[in-house]
C-alpha cells in the first residue's frame, strides 16, 4: 500500500534533509536536500531551497536549487525555479519563471501521469495532446527551443555558439627577468 | 486552496528542525527540534527524536527529547523518553512517561512555604 502523502503546511519551515517512499506536497518553506521515491508537489507560496529529487516534480512556488525528475518536471504558470532541471520530460507553462540550464533524455518515454491537485496524486489518465499543452519558450532569444512541451520533437542546440567558451583576453606576458631589486631598493631608501 | 494541516507520513525521514506555525502529524522519522506555535502529534507509528516546543504535543508514537508545552497529552500507545513541562498533562493508561514532570503546582499557603 502506498503511504499517505505527506503535506508541509504553509506556516512551517523545515531546515534539513528530507527522505520519503511516498508522496510529499509542500504549502510551506524547506531548506536542505528532499529525495523521495514518489511524487513533489511545490505549491504555490512554498519555497524550497536545495536540490529536489522525486520521481515525478510539479514546481508552482519557487525552487531554488536543481530539480531531478525520474518521469517528468513540470513547472506550471506562477512558479519560480532558479536551478537546472533533470528530467527525461520537462513541461513549462508559459507565464513561469526560469533561469538554469535543462537536462532532457529520451523523448520517447511513456505519456505522463496527470496530477489532480484535488487527490494530490496522480491518476494515470494519459496526457493531453502534445499539440494542446505545447509551449515553445525561447529563453536564450536565439530562435532555438530551449524547452518544449509534452511530446513536441526536441530540437538539439547545436554545438556550436553555446559550447565553445568565449575566448578569454590575453594576458599580459609574464616578464622573463626579475627587475633590478638593488635599483628598486634605493628608491625606498629613506 | 484551504489551509491543509501538515502530515508526514510514515515512509517520510526528516532530519533537521521544524519552526513556524500550524499543526503537524508525524508519522514517520523526525529526528531533531521542533519548535512549533501550534500542535503536533507523533502517531503510533511516529518517532520523533528532539527537543519538542509547542502548544499542543500529543504522542500516540515515541517522542524521545524534552517537551515544553502548554498542554501534553500522552495516549495509550505513546512513549515519552524525556521532561515534560506543561500546564495541562494526561497521560492516558498504557503511556509510558520515562521522566520528570515539571509544573507550576498551585500548593495551598500553609504547604507552599
Amino acid at each position: 500500500m502506498r503511504p499517505r502523502t505527506s503535506v508541509v503546511p504553509a506556516g512551517v519551515r523545515i531546515e534539513g534533509s528530507v527522505d520519503g517512499e511516498g508522496d510529499l506536497v509542500v504549502f510551506g518553506h524547506i531548506t536542505g536536500p528532499l529525495r523521495l521515491v514518489g511524487l513533489l508537489v511545490v505549491e504555490e507560496g512554498a519555497t524550497i531551497r536545495g536540490h529536489v529529487h522525486a520521481r515525478a516534480i510539479t514546481v508552482r512556488g519557487t525552487l531554488k536549487g536543481n530539480a531531478f525528475g525520474d518521469e517528468v518536471v513540470r513547472v506550471e504558470a506562477g512558479a519560480r525555479l532558479v536551478g537546472d532541471v533533470f528530467a527525461p520530460r520537462i513541461k513549462v507553462v508559459r507565464g513561469a519563471q526560469l533561469a538554469g540550464k535543462m537536462h532532457m533524455g529520451d523523448p520517447d518515454a511513456p505519456a505522463l501521469d496527470v496530477y489532480d491537485p484535488a487527490l494530490h496524486t496522480l491518476t494515470g489518465r494519459p496526457a493531453p495532446s502534445p499539440l494542446a499543452e505545447t509551449r515553445v519558450l525561447d529563453l536564450h532569444g536565439d530562435g532555438i527551443p530551449t524547452v518544449s512541451g509534452i511530446s513536441a520533437p526536441l530540437r538539439r542546440r547545436p554545438s556550436r555558439s553555446r559550447q565553445d567558451p568565449p575566448e578569454k583576453p590575453a594576458l599580459a606576458p609574464l616578464p622573463t627577468s626579475m627587475p633590478d631589486l638593488r635599483r628598486l631598493r634605493g628608491t625606498f631608501r629613506s | 486552496m484551504t489551509d491543509p494541516a501538515g502530515y508526514f507520513a510514515e515512509d517520510l525521514i526528516i532530519r533537521g528542525r521544524i519552526e513556524g506555525e500550524g499543526a503537524v502529524e508525524v508519522a514517520g522519522t523526525f529526528d531533531g527540534p521542533v519548535a512549533l506555535r501550534g500542535r503536533l502529534a507523533v502517531a503510533p507509528t511516529g518517532r520523533v527524536t528532539g527537543a519538542v516546543a509547542a502548544d499542543e504535543v500529543h504522542v500516540s508514537g515515541v517522542l524521545r527529547g524534552d517537551v515544553n508545552a502548554v498542554e501534553a497529552h500522552i495516549g495509550a500507545s505513546g512513549r515519552v523518553i524525556g521532561d515534560v513541562k506543561a500546564s495541562r498533562i494526561a497521560l492516558d493508561d498504557g503511556g509510558v512517561l520515562d521522566g520528570t514532570v515539571l509544573m507550576d503546582v498551585a500548593l495551598p499557603e500553609e504547604l507552599s512555604r
